[in-house]
C-alpha cells in the first residue's frame, strides 16, 4: 500500500490536492524547530518517502494547533495527517524522534485508562517517573501546592468496562 | 461571512443545559468551574453535570489513535444525547474534542459504524455542543448580562485570548466565530463594561499541549504572546481555556527571562470577570488562587 493510502485509511485528508503554496508552513508556530516544514511533509508523503516522514521530528513537534488545517486553500487537514503519521509510527514500534513528547501522551492515556479521568498531580508524578526528570518545575509545583490547586484525589468513572474496551480496541489491539 | 451562533431556546424557564466540566475544572482550573457555575446561577441558567463523564482524551488521544479519541468523546456525547439538552463545556480542549467528534460522527459513516460495533457506543451525532462563551455571547443573554452588571469593568484595557481550540478548524467548530479574529469574548466583556483591545496574537498557540512534554518550546510561544500583548497596551488578559490559563499565568518568570523585561500580567478566566462585574462574592473569593496576583488589577477596577 502506498504511504498516502495508509494515511487516508486512518483519516481521509486529500493530501494529493496539495499544490505546495506553503501557507501551512507560514502559519505554523513550531516550524523553525522542525526537520521538515509541514508543506514538505505533504510532498514527501506524495513521493512515498515513508521512513523520512515517520522518523522526522516534525510529526511529534506538531502541537495540533490546527492553524494549517484552517488556512489550507485545498481543505487538507494537515494536523490530521500529522496525527495519522504518529499513529502509524507508534503502531509499528518506531522510536519517536521526540521521545519526551510521546512519553507525555502515553502517560496521559495510561492515567485515563486507569480511572477514566485525569488527576493532574498524579499525571505529573507519573510523567516524572517515566522521564526520570524529578527536579524540573519544582518552583511551579510548590506555588500551585501553596495556592491549594493540587487536589490529590478525584472521582473515577463508574463504568470502567467501557473505558477498558476503548483501550483494548485501540492501543492494546494486537 | 456572518459568524453567528444559533440562539438557544429561551422559552424554558430557567434555561437548562447539560454540563461537562472535564478533568481540569475539577483540579487546577477550579476557578473556571466555580465562576462558570456562579455566573450561570446568577443568570438563571441551570447546569446539570453529565453523569459518569470520562476524560475527552485531549491532545494525547488523537495524537496516538484516532478511534480512541473518537470513542472517548462519543461516550460522553451519547450520555448527553439521552438527556436531550444542549451540552455546555467551559474547557476549550474538551469543547474542541467533543465538538469535533460530533462533527466527524455526522460526516464519517465508517467511523460512526466502528464506534458502534467495536466500542458499543451508539452515537450518530446531533448533540448541540456549546462552548460556555457561546452560551453567553447570544443576544438575549448579553442583554441579561448587561442588566446584572453592578460594577462595570472600567479602568483596565483587556486583551481577549482565544488560543487554538475554540475557533479552529472553523467548520468542525460550527463556524460560530471568525477563526482569525474572533469577537465573542469581546462582546461579553464589553457587555460587562470592559474596554477590549485589538491585537494580533489572540489566536496564536500558547503550546498548552507541550507544557510538560516540551516546555522550552511552549515558553517561546508564551513569550511571543506576552510581547504582543504588552506592545498592544493590554493590561490584563482574559482566557477561556485551562491550558492557556496555566501556561500564561504560571510561566511569567520564564517569559520575562526570554523577553528581557518583566512580565506581570493578570490572567483571568472571562467568567471570573463576569462574576466580578456582577459582584458575585464566591467568584471574588477564588481569585486568590492565581499564581500571578490579580489583586492590583482588581484595585484598578474598583
Ligand atoms: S497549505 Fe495546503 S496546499 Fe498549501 S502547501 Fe500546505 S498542505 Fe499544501
Ligand atoms: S497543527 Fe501542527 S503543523 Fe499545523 S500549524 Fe499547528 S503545529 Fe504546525
Amino acid at each position: 500500500m502506498a504511504f498516502i493510502d495508509e494515511i487516508e485509511s486512518i483519516n481521509s485528508e486529500l493530501v494529493a490536492k496539495c499544490f505546495q503554496c506553503q501557507r501551512c508552513s507560514c502559519g505554523c508556530p513550531i516550524v523553525d524547530e522542525m526537520d521538515y516544514a509541514p508543506h514538505q511533509i505533504m510532498r514527501m508523503i506524495l513521493l512515498d518517502q515513508r521512513d523520512k516522514v515517520l522518523d522526522s521530528n516534525t510529526i511529534w513537534l506538531c502541537v495540533s494547533c490546527e492553524t494549517c488545517s484552517t488556512r489550507c486553500p485545498n481543505d487538507i487537514d494537515i494536523a490530521g495527517v500529522m496525527d495519522a503519521c504518529r499513529q502509524i509510527a507508534i503502531e509499528e514500534g518506531r522510536k519517536p524522534a521526540e521521545e519526551r513528547i510521546y512519553k507525555f501522551y502515553n502517560t496521559f492515556l495510561k492515567r485515563v485508562e486507569a480511572g477514566g479521568r485525569i488527576n493532574e498531580p498524579m499525571l505529573v508524578a507519573m510523567f516524572k517517573l517515566a522521564t526520570k526528570d524529578f527536579f524540573s518545575d519544582m518552583r511551579l509545583g510548590m506555588k500551585m501546592g501553596l495556592k491549594g490547586k493540587l487536589k490529590l484525589l478525584s472521582p473515577k468513572v463508574k463504568d470502567r468496562a467501557a473505558i477498558k474496551r476503548m483501550f483494548a480496541q485501540t492501543l492494546h489491539k494486537k | 461571512m456572518n459568524w453567528q451562533a444559533k440562539s438557544l431556546p429561551h422559552t424554558e424557564q430557567p434555561m437548562k443545559l447539560s454540563y461537562y466540566p472535564g478533568c481540569s475544572l475539577h483540579g487546577t482550573a477550579i476557578e473556571f468551574d466555580v465562576s462558570t457555575r456562579e455566573v450561570c446561577k446568577h443568570l438563571g441558567v441551570e447546569l446539570v453535570e453529565l453523569d459518569d463523564w470520562n476524560c475527552c482524551g485531549a491532545t494525547a488521544a488523537h495524537s496516538l489513535n484516532r478511534d480512541l479519541a473518537a470513542a472517548a468523546s462519543a461516550r460522553n456525547l451519547a450520555i448527553a444525547s439521552r438527556r436531550g439538552m444542549p451540552l455546555a463545556v467551559p474547557c476549550a480542549a474538551c469543547y474542541h474534542a467533543l465538538k469535533k467528534t460530533d462533527y466527524e460522527m455526522r460526516h464519517d459513516a465508517d467511523l460512526a459504524d466502528r464506534i458502534r460495533t467495536e466500542f458499543g457506543i451508539d452515537y450518530p451525532g446531533g448533540v448541540d455542543v456549546r462552548h460556555i462563551m457561546h452560551v453567553f455571547a447570544d443576544d438575549e443573554m448579553l442583554a441579561a448580562i448587561r442588566q446584572k452588571v453592578t460594577r462595570p469593568l472600567e479602568g483596565l484595557k483587556f486583551g481577549c485570548y482565544y488560543g487554538c481550540l475554540i475557533v479552529r478548524p472553523p467548520e468542525a467548530m460550527g463556524n460560530i466565530d471568525d477563526p482569525e479574529n474572533p469577537q465573542k469574548m469581546e462582546t461579553i466583556l464589553n457587555a460587562c463594561g470592559a474596554e477590549t483591545v485589538d491585537w494580533s496574537y489572540k489566536t496564536d498557540c500558547c503550546g498548552g499541549a507541550f507544557a510538560l512534554g516540551r516546555p522550552a518550546t511552549a515558553m517561546k510561544l508564551i513569550a511571543k504572546i506576552f510581547d504582543n500583548a504588552i506592545k498592544s497596551g493590554i493590561e490584563a488578559i482574559a482566557v477561556a481555556c485551562p491550558l492557556c490559563h496555566a501556561n500564561l499565568d504560571g510561566r511569567q518568570p520564564e517569559a520575562s527571562e526570554i523577553l528581557g523585561r518583566e512580565v506581570n500580567m493578570p490572567i483571568f478566566y472571562f467568567t471570573e470577570l463576569m462574576g466580578v462585574a456582577m459582584g458575585l462574592a464566591p467568584v471574588k473569593k477564588i481569585l486568590g488562587k492565581h499564581l500571578t496576583s490579580v489583586q492590583p488589577a482588581l484595585e484598578k477596577l474598583s
